[in-house]
């Protein structure tokens, strides 16, 4: 049976992760520690968040569905403070009136497969494909990678830095607009050179994989292998006339 | 080196060796017990009489030793010094021998091989070939008894002889002395595969400054040939593992047709008019491709996707899923299927995943096959092949010409 838990926030206030992880111990203390006393239980649980005190105030889901057991409640505050971190990127804060959460009981414990509180926090509006288990926006425009910090015309390119909720970017863009040379910035050193082939259709140069987009979808993943060439032989200066000698190579 | 058995009870047993360096013999011959290990003891122990002073090394060519003389002659090594054969598919292709325990051989090392692997012809046909002045001769095979002495014996013992010719044999060999034969007998092949493999390193060398010693195989040569003379450099890569696996798996075999050929104008029962029929040989249909068709060269490139809806032109094996033309009388493409009776290769219908090389993806599509590209190797195309497969033709232009020289024609064209 589906239940919901409704906190109604005493002010109308800007949501931070502070704020949603008070109301996430007090659910878990409040609601799912009753729960399993007596058996092993888990829930499938959605948070949402309402906008202003008005009744016809807009509802925000802060993350998909996801399966949580009792011990899972710091991986869980982590999970939707992520998330928030991301809305926050992508939508003006304003005041919540009210965090909301929506739960059902299941009997036992949360399989492996189930438990996919540490993935999937990326933006659903951008596409991004995933490198080296870093998701990369599938863009060659810089305000897809987050906020524009700055923006400098230097020797021949535009220098744009850029800040996500978990990275900043340098992008250099060259003046005719086809060559975006992308850089992590911080310990990893982290790049690629992004070349435009039309509107629609660009790769991507990154380590030794070349990857071709098309409409924001990854269309073909390349990358050379290494081998070893077969190296010349040397002419033989002299015939061999007798089968006794002091060595000459087999193959 | 060669070794002559006689069958016991359905068992081949050797009765004698001998060897020939082109000017001594070593003969070792088995007493009445045919007593194995002092047979072949005493021939490794003449051996040194071949070794100079500062020799270090010696080859020895059998005829067949890999199906035949390797056989009986390995285990007799092991008890006498360090053996180290080498096997290619299950076969024996030669074996090196560092001799320890053999009086006056302590240190010297012994390296055994097929000459029938650089020269994949019966010796006969050989001498033949080469114009030996003392060809092989013929000998009794189904004779037993190796202490026979006699008349000569009778036509039933040989065999692959002619009557005519066994009555000229006969007519130069009143009393015949087993021993005596055998030896001669032994000795002569010997001789024969010497002078063989000095003609032939001479034809080789000649032509291309390169040893016949220093390859085991045929193959192996002529890849020699080629690395040394003819090949680019950066061209051909080496490929291991997974992608060598995959790249074999678009290799299926070649594809057998069944017809019934017919020259009647209009129906086959009914019809009594002819018209003239012409049949065709296809030949070097490999040499053909390789001298005429763009080959994959330098490192591979691993994809993902559709790599043709990014390069239209792209040439590579693709991993695709195929799928055929409703019907098609005679499917031109194979898959290789697991039955209960092994791996069959079939060209049937229907769809399915596989590796295929993109000039055949890119022929089937003629013909109405779809693919969707899931993914596969890329590579670069040259042409690496003509200048070595010319050479090689004109070589064999002129073999052909000389009818007697068929069998020096047929290397070249499995160099080819």
């Amino acid at each position: 049976m589906i239940k919901t838990i409704k906190y109604n926030l005493t002010e109308n206030i800007i949501l931070t992760s502070e704020i949603l992880n008070s109301y996430i111990s007090q659910f878990f203390n409040e609601v799912f520690s009753p729960i399993i006393e007596v058996n092993p239980k888990h829930l499938m649980i959605i948070c949402k968040v309402k906008y202003g005190q008005d009744s016809d105030s807009g509802y925000k889901t802060l993350a998909p569905l996801r399966r949580v057991e009792f011990g899972d409640k710091e991986l869980f505050s982590d999970y939707l403070c992520e998330r928030l971190g991301i809305l926050i990127d992508s939508y003006s804060p304003q005041n919540i009136s009210e965090i909301i959460f929506t739960y059902i009981i299941k009997d036992g414990v949360v399989s492996d497969s189930d438990r996919l509180l540490l993935e999937d926090l990326t933006n659903k509006e951008l596409p991004f494909h995933n490198f080296n288990k870093i998701n990369l926006p599938i863009s060659m425009n810089p305000s897809d990678y987050g906020d524009i910090r700055s923006k400098t015309e230097i020797d021949g390119i535009i220098r744009y830095i850029v800040e996500s909720n978990k990275r900043s970017f340098e992008i250099d863009i060259s003046l005719d607009g086809l060559t975006n040379k992308v850089r992590i910035l911080g310990a990893s050193k982290f790049e690629w050179i992004d070349i435009k082939i039309s509107d629609d259709y660009f790769k991507r140069e990154i380590g030794k994989s070349t990857l071709y987009f098309l409409d924001g979808e990854l269309i073909l993943q390349k990358a050379q292998l290494n081998a070893k060439p077969f190296r010349a032989k040397s002419v033989e200066k002299d015939i061999i006339k007798y089968f006794r000698h002091n060595g000459y190579r087999n193959n | 080196m060669d070794i002559e058995t006689i069958n016991i009870n359905n068992n081949q047993i050797p009765y004698l060796i001998c060897a020939y360096n082109g000017t001594d013999y070593i003969t070792s011959y088995a007493n009445d017990s045919l007593d194995q290990k002092e047979l072949f003891l005493n021939f490794i122990t003449q051996l040194k009489s071949f070794f100079n002073e500062n020799d270090k090394k010696l080859t020895i060519y059998a005829h067949n030793f890999s199906s035949f003389d390797g056989v009986f002659l390995l285990k007799h090594l092991i008890p006498l010094g360090k053996v180290e054969p080498l096997l290619f598919n299950g076969k024996l292709i030669t074996i090196k021998f560092k001799c320890l325990n053999v009086e006056g051989l302590e240190g010297k090392t012994i390296i055994f091989k097929d000459s029938m692997l650089l020269l994949p012809h019966a010796l006969r046909d050989l001498c033949k070939t080469f114009k030996i002045d003392n060809p092989k001769s013929y000998f009794p095979f189904k004779l037993t008894d190796i202490n026979y002495n006699g008349e000569f014996p009778s036509f039933k013992y040989f065999k692959d002889l002619a009557f005519k010719d066994y009555l000229l044999l006969k007519q130069n060999n009143q009393i015949w002395n087993f021993k005596n034969e055998s030896i001669k007998y032994c000795q002569l092949d010997c001789v024969c595969l010497h002078e063989i493999l000095l003609q032939f390193n001479e034809l080789i060398f000649n032509q291309f400054n390169v040893n016949i010693h220093n390859s085991l195989t045929l193959p192996a040569l002529a890849a020699r040939i080629y690395k040394i003379h003819f090949m680019p450099k950066d061209t051909i890569y080496q490929l291991h593992g997974l992608i060598e696996q995959n790249i074999r798996k678009s290799y299926t075999g070649g594809a057998v047709d069944l017809y019934i050929p017919h020259n009647k104008i209009g129906n086959f029962i009914t019809s009594d008019q002819y018209e003239k029929l012409y049949q065709y040989d296809a030949n070097g249909l490999y040499a053909s491709v390789m001298a005429n068709t763009k080959m994959p060269i330098g490192k591979p490139i691993a994809f993902l996707g559709d790599i043709r809806r990014v390069d239209p032109e792209a040439y590579g094996f693709f991993y695709c899923k195929i799928t055929s033309p409703d019907f098609m009388q005679h499917p031109i493409l194979q898959r290789r299927i697991k039955t209960n009776e092994g791996i069959r290769t079939i060209a049937g219908l229907g769809s399915w995943e596989a590796w295929i090389c993109s000039s055949e993806m890119d022929n089937a599509i003629k013909f109405g096959y779809q693919f969707n590209i899931i993914k596969g190797y890329q590579f670069e195309t040259s042409d690496i092949f003509s200048e070595f497969l010319i050479r090689l033709y004109n070589l064999y232009i002129i073999y052909f010409i000389n009818i007697n020289i068929i069998t020096k024609r047929s290397v070249i064209i499995k160099i080819l």
